[in-house]
């Protein structure tokens, strides 16, 4: 029975490793799929039964809390597809442009530039100059600029774009130059073609970060016009928590009212992560290139 | 050369997108602009005459609440405003913060000293006496005098004191249920099933029979839910002798207490008096019985817990309400039993109030619109339950009901004044407000009324005696251990984390006080 197993040749090894990634793989998913599942049980059924691959009944309950203004949901998805696309083109652009000047050798504040954009990732001028020069000196509270400016030049993506940018031989601009190519033709025709991975990663960088943001909408947005999606969710989450467990609560000041707890939590997860996972796979072709394009190549 | 141009073509470059986002924005906040700027219209010359509404200017007021952010506030508010424009000639923004973020945003709002006018403040949410110490509010003694009538007519004078930081008033006491009680929830069908008189339970250790009948006759059930999730230290008194005994630091499970028949306030450690081993033994005796689970300690989520219905007795709120609230809360009707006395403390008293800012522009209005909420119960109910046939429906003279799914369903209406102005909801009873005030009425006051600890100079001694009480309570309350043996072990662990510096500091505070107050 078992000497057909043991055949002389057979890749034993193929097989332990295929089921090492096989292994692999299941622990990376099954959190998904539980995720996934969970959001669609009952609460009931999670009180009683704790989490469960699957769930004996699908109930929408967690959903239909969280989808109970539709509208709502829909004005926050449009509000952060349109930051997160708007945003990251202006963001790449500025990001791009001010770390090619930092990269580039001969230009004589390239260091002092670079200093300057590291500088402002060690200090800054703390929460309430910053709450204050945005709403009562420029008044771009409850705009949806508001969701955007604050984020535009991000010190850490400028650096990890100029690594990239500094790869880039001289002698490549040199040449672009002698055949009579303007700084801006050389910027767009020669140094943005070369350095496409990196532009691409960290404009995902970008993205993620617009994507996930909620904490200028929590400091800057009342008009529920300009609601961002991952603040919504938030706002969903946190006030359930609060009506929950809030000293109001106990005193009795507020209502007693029934929420989907954990199943909502779920459910935001993937309403919150969702699009990201489709984008990902897309992006992913230039994330690897972009991750390996400092290191040496043949 | 080239590369000399190149910085300046890039400066004209960033400048010209500067100026871009800077006029994008500008046009955005077009609206914003104009608010702040009729907000900030000098009203000064009226305000002395409160006579005549036509000498008062027109004013907008901004008044900020914590709560969920309504659908059709501007709708509502528009409604108020014909309201104010006629009686005080202001016109009012609401602005609503979440629950999770108010704390935050205030925090960011006084500090920028943005000059809104109103906001609420309280004992849990946008802290009271933090923003009376940064100078966020206005004293308001002389304008309550002058404006106040109907506040001063209706929230009764013995409450006053809960609001007073050094002999004055900074904020408005929304009137609401000020009593804290303390409930057993008990499974209704166990209850009738074992002829348990629920006014009989005069003390936490009257249910104990009952939990032994449990015991014995429902298998598979635990009689008792403790868990290691302690807030607050359980109450050493009962409802036969009174309150004998509170707690310095409000209820919290910090252990600095006094006798209440001890005129001179003698502050002394909680843990050991006989009350509280007494306590601690019956916890005890419970967990050896078996009432109490035997992982109870590692419990950490009382709710959920509470809510699987795996347990028969739970602990709770008791108040005008809160069987029925307990029982929509858990899923299961219960029986409420009332194990020690309502009773008013600071925190229960300054838990909702309404302040108002040091730089707001117009408090002389503020406070008349203060005034017309505790005054003007159309303009109250308005603000709480929105417009009549949109968002709500009325039963009759006193009770309404709330359009289901409607767009202005703040429930927030102990954040406006007078709750006590509120119609009644259906399903609760007529005198719902008539019973709150009873057992205001009816409570203990804590005979520190009016007294907050202040923890600043004992910052590091009361976080690490508040972190080792956690530790501790959750073993006591569970009965996991001996108290015999873990009650002596606390008080060496707190002595070593400077309890009796506490205790000295907490006394000094009270005679200050005392003195100050002329108790």
């Amino acid at each position: 029975m078992s000497s057909s197993v043991i055949n002389r040749g057979f890749p034993v090894f193929k097989i332990i490793s295929h089921i090492i990634l096989l292994g692999f793989s299941l622990i990376c998913i099954l959190p998904l799929i539980l995720v996934v599942s969970v959001s669609l049980s009952s609460e009931e059924s999670i009180m009683k039964q704790g989490y469960s691959l699957n769930p004996e009944k699908i109930d929408f309950t967690a959903y239909k809390f969280i989808f109970a203004d539709p509208g709502q949901l829909l004005t926050s998805y449009g509000v952060t597809i349109f930051v997160c696309i708007v945003g990251t083109i202006f963001s790449i652009i500025i990001t791009t442009m001010l770390a090619y000047v930092m990269s580039r050798k001969d230009y004589p504040y390239a260091q002092k530039t670079s200093l300057y954009v590291f500088l402002t990732m060690l200090v800054s001028g703390g929460l309430v100059p910053w709450y204050i020069i945005i709403s009562r000196v420029l008044h771009m509270s409850d705009t949806i600029w508001v969701l955007i400016a604050p984020y535009l030049v991000m010190p850490m993506f400028v650096l990890i774009m100029k690594g990239f940018m500094s790869d880039i031989a001289p002698a490549i601009i040199e040449s672009g130059k002698l055949d009579g190519a303007s700084e801006y033709r050389v910027f767009f025709s020669i140094v943005v073609p070369i350095t496409l991975p990196g532009i691409v990663t960290v404009s995902l960088f970008i993205l993620l970060m617009y994507w996930n943001d909620y904490y200028l909408s929590l400091m800057f947005i009342q008009n529920s016009e300009y609601v961002s999606l991952q603040f919504l969710l938030w706002r969903i989450m946190s006030n359930a928590d609060y009506l929950r467990n809030s000293v109001a609560a106990s005193m009795g000041l507020l209502q007693g009212v029934a929420m989907p707890d954990q199943s909502a939590r779920m459910a935001i997860c993937v309403l919150a992560a969702g699009p990201m996972m489709f984008i990902f796979p897309f992006a992913n072709k230039y994330f690897v290139k972009g991750i390996t394009v400092g290191s040496v190549k043949g | 050369m080239k590369i000399r141009k190149m910085p300046k073509t890039l400066c004209l470059l960033l400048t010209v997108g500067l100026l871009t986002t800077a006029m994008l924005s500008g046009c955005g906040s077009k609206s914003a602009n104009q608010d702040a700027a009729k907000a900030d219209t000098p009203t000064q010359a009226s305000t002395t005459d409160t006579e005549g509404n036509q000498t008062l200017d027109p004013v907008n007021l901004t008044w900020y609440v914590v709560g969920t952010p309504q659908k059709d506030q501007q709708l509502v508010t528009d409604e108020i405003n014909k309201i104010l424009k006629e009686k005080i000639n202001a016109t009012l923004t609401i602005n609503t913060i979440d629950w999770g973020a108010y704390d935050q945003k205030m925090n960011v709002i006084t500090s920028s000293g943005e000059p809104y006018d109103l906001a609420f403040t309280s004992s849990w949410a946008n802290n009271y006496t933090q923003n009376v110490s940064k100078g966020a509010l206005l004293p308001l003694d002389d304008l309550l005098q002058k404006y106040g009538k109907h506040i001063l007519e209706q929230v009764p004078e013995k409450y006053w004191p809960a609001a007073k930081v050094n002999g004055k008033t900074y904020g408005v006491l929304n009137y609401q249920i000020y009593a804290i009680g303390r409930g057993l929830n008990i499974k209704k069908d166990l209850a009738d099933k074992y002829a348990l008189d629920t006014t009989k339970i005069k003390k936490y250790a009257d249910i104990t029979p009952f939990l032994g009948q449990v015991k014995q006759g429902e298998p598979g059930i635990t009689p008792y839910l403790a868990t290691g999730n302690i807030t607050h230290m359980f109450e050493l008194y009962d409802n036969e002798k009174g309150m004998t005994v509170d707690q310095v630091q409000g209820n919290s499970v910090n252990p600095l207490g006094i006798r209440t028949d001890d005129p001179a306030f003698k502050v002394f450690n909680l843990l050991e008096s006989p009350e509280f081993m007494a306590q601690a033994k019956m916890f005890r005796e419970w967990y050896e019985k078996g009432y109490i689970r035997k992982d109870a300690a590692a419990l950490k989520d009382e709710k959920a817990e509470a809510k699987t219905g795996k347990y028969v007795v739970v602990t709770g709120g008791y108040g005008p309400g809160s069987e029925s609230g307990a029982s929509t809360d858990l899923g299961y009707p219960v029986v409420q039993g009332k194990p020690v006395p309502q009773f008013v403390n600071t925190g229960s008293v300054i838990a909702a109030m309404t302040g108002i800012n040091k730089n707001s522009k117009n408090p002389e209005r503020a406070m008349m619109l203060l005034d017309l909420l505790f005054e003007d119960k159309e303009l109250y109910n308005l603000v709480t339950y929105g417009i009549e046939g949109k968002h709500y429906t009325k039963v009759d003279e006193n009770t309404v009901e709330i359009i289901k799914d409607s767009a202005y369903n703040p429930n927030n209406a102990w954040e406006f004044g007078s709750w006590f102005n509120a119609y009644v909801q259906k399903g609760q009873p007529a005198d719902t407000w008539d019973q709150m005030k009873k057992a205001n009425d009816d409570s203990i006051t804590s005979p520190l009324l009016g007294f907050l600890y202040n923890a600043d100079g004992m910052k590091r001694e009361n976080a690490q005696v508040n972190a080792i009480m956690n530790e501790y309570l959750s073993i006591i309350y569970t009965g996991t251990q001996d108290p015999e043996k873990t009650v002596p072990e606390l008080l060496k662990k707190l002595k070593a984390a400077g309890i009796d510096a506490l205790i000295a500091d907490a006394q000094k505070q009270i005679d200050e006080w005392k003195a100050a107050n002329g108790k």
